[in-house]
């Protein structure tokens, strides 16, 4: 109970472009993802003969977004996997996240060897309100959606009782965003490759060539506080919330024996974890953190071995930046209460003692909901190996964690990984 | 009074249409559950019943005001600039459930005050398949009393 029953490890990874792209399909993103993927296989891959395991997908709701089900076998079709099993999972935003644990139990087990997992979410072909819609099938429809919860409401009322037990403020909330637009910059796979204060100086100069008035921000935090940043669910403003994103990504699993046969850098999943909990927020014991991830990120410390002080770099779930502060007191990386504290120290920058989502996280880079949590696993493989450009981390980190969440903390899953 | 019907969603609802407010209490454990449950969330126990929570006052938990709605919202004419209420009241017996609040002013969120006492307002809407009953809240007349002296003090 509690271990893999051998070791399993990345050997590739590789993300499409991160945005909207009216000309791009679910397909054209999922074929631009595995693409990037395989070249990235440093020894090379045979694809027909090496994957024996197939495809592990992960999507929430093409069927809401683009009308298209049954998406496994289409997109195995398109990069020559079929007629090995294609599966797809749901778990809203963490769909991709399962695919991942589903792969990786898969190689432990010895079904297979070598497996594909892949992400994809197409979201920008439906208005606002059509997307807010189709997130809000995550929630409870009945007890939840029906009486006026959307997603950012959900996180709103976690905030709103954040803000309440611990002091938490809208400044807290605007440091995270902040971070990761910063490092949203450095990433060309993002979808703001921006600044706040990049996004800020635009608005100016804009103002200023259209001869309007020409707002007096002093700085990102002035700009944040004013009707730029519009309510979308008080107390969550429009920079609180990550984007409606099209965007796919891809990662080769290998089982440890033979992982170095297509890379002499592997990185081992050292550890997995999942839970779950009630899907409608009255219906938990708490509204300032999320027992599904406490429990998943037990499970793959516990795993792994590892401690919250011994991870070196971290992806997590920030599909609204209060949840970032409530995924980093999930996670053991501060006490509850105390996140905000630590963002404000800077600890979470890359240079920080836990830099969190280099690659900008789903704030600045994107959340294509079901690619999130694969995504998430190729920017931590990325920064084990050393390999992500300019946003790497100093440090030769050679511990990570993944937490990719899924709709209000219904479904959680953790991944600790480490350098071999 | 004992309730005859079967512990279903589809009847839950229906109560909620004669606007009745129906959780299910544990025969065992005395636990309460809201939605109503088949099986004790608490012990597991299978012997539950309805229980009638439509006269009981509750504590806002939390909320949120929504600026930016489903379709459905905006059909119903709220906007950025016209947003609605929605939060968790949890009552005495430790059930919660989340609904639309109304009586308290969207626009003012700060004026919207955790721990404030609610009590149970039925929201009516018509819906395609006629008219629909939701969980909706408002102030307690003592919970409006209690933040105008705070106001004051």
């Amino acid at each position: 109970m509690g271990k893999l029953a051998r070791d399993v490890a990345i050997v590739g990874a590789g993300i499409s472009h991160f945005g909207q792209f009216p000309d791009k399909q679910i397909p054209d993103l999922w074929v631009e993802a595995w693409l990037d993927c395989i070249k990235n296989v440093d020894n090379g891959i045979d694809v027909r003969n090496d994957i024996d395991g197939g495809l592990y997908f992960g999507n929430f709701t093409a069927d809401l977004f683009t009308g298209q089900g049954h998406l496994g076998p289409m997109l195995a079709d398109l990069v020559g996997l079929t007629p090995k099993g294609a599966t797809r999972f749901e778990g809203a935003c963490a769909s991709s996240g399962l695919a991942f644990r589903q792969a990786v139990v898969a190689v432990a087990s010895g079904v297979a060897d070598v497996v594909c997992i892949g992400g994809v979410e197409k979201m920008t072909s439906l208005p606002t309100a059509g997307v807010t819609e189709a997130l809000a099938a995550a929630s409870d429809v009945v007890y939840e959606a029906r009486v006026g919860a959307t997603f950012p409401g959900l996180y709103a009322n976690v905030a709103s009782a954040h803000f309440n037990k611990y002091g938490t403020t809208s400044e807290d909330l605007f440091r995270v965003a902040i971070k990761n637009h910063e490092n949203g910059k450095l990433n060309p796979k993002a979808q703001m490759q921006m600044t706040i204060e990049d996004i800020m100086n635009q608005k100016i100069e804009k103002a200023k060539n259209s001869g309007g008035d020409v707002p007096e921000w002093e700085n990102e935090f002035d700009f944040l506080n004013s009707s730029s940043n519009p309510v979308i669910a008080y107390p969550l403003r429009l920079f609180d919330c990550s984007l409606i994103t099209d965007g796919a990504a891809c990662l080769i699993l290998a089982a440890d024996s033979i992982a170095r046969k297509f890379t002499d850098t592997p990185i081992l999943v050292a550890g997995t974890g999942q839970g779950s909990a009630a899907l409608s927020l009255n219906n938990r014991d708490t509204f300032t953190s999320f027992l599904a991830a406490r429990t998943a990120a037990e499970q793959a410390y516990n795993m792994a071995g590892v401690e919250p002080k011994d991870i070196k770099v971290a992806e997590v779930h920030d599909c609204f930046t209060i949840a970032e502060l409530v995924a980093m007191e999930d996670l053991g990386f501060a006490e509850p209460g105390k996140a905000a504290e630590l963002v404000k120290d800077g600890q979470t920058k890359r240079d920080g003692s836990i830099p969190i989502n280099t690659d900008g996280g789903l704030k600045a880079k994107g959340h294509p909901v079901g690619a999130t949590g694969a995504a998430q696993v190729v920017e931590i493989y990325k920064q084990l190996k050393g390999i992500a450009g300019e946003r790497q981390v100093s440090g030769d980190p050679e511990v990570g964690l993944a937490h990719n969440l899924g709709g209000s903390g219904g479904t959680c899953v953790v991944h600790v990984f480490k350098r071999t | 009074m004992a309730e005859e019907k079967e512990i279903l969603q589809s009847n839950y609802l229906a109560y909620l249409n004669e606007k009745r407010l129906m959780g299910s209490e544990c025969k065992g454990c005395g636990n309460v559950d809201l939605p109503p449950r088949k099986i004790c969330s608490k012990c597991l126990s299978t012997d539950t019943a309805w229980i009638d929570l439509t006269d009981m006052q509750g504590i806002l938990s939390t909320f949120s005001c929504v600026h930016v709605g489903t379709r459905r919202f905006e059909a119903r004419g709220f906007n950025m600039k016209n947003p609605y209420a929605f939060g968790i009241v949890t009552f005495d017996n430790g059930a919660a459930i989340m609904g639309m609040l109304e009586g308290v002013d969207p626009l003012q969120p700060a004026s919207i005050k955790i721990g404030m006492k609610m009590k149970l307002k039925f929201i009516e809407t018509e819906s395609s398949c006629g008219l629909q009953v939701d969980v909706g809240f408002e102030p307690a007349e003592n919970a409006a009393e209690q933040e105008i002296v705070e106001e004051f003090s």
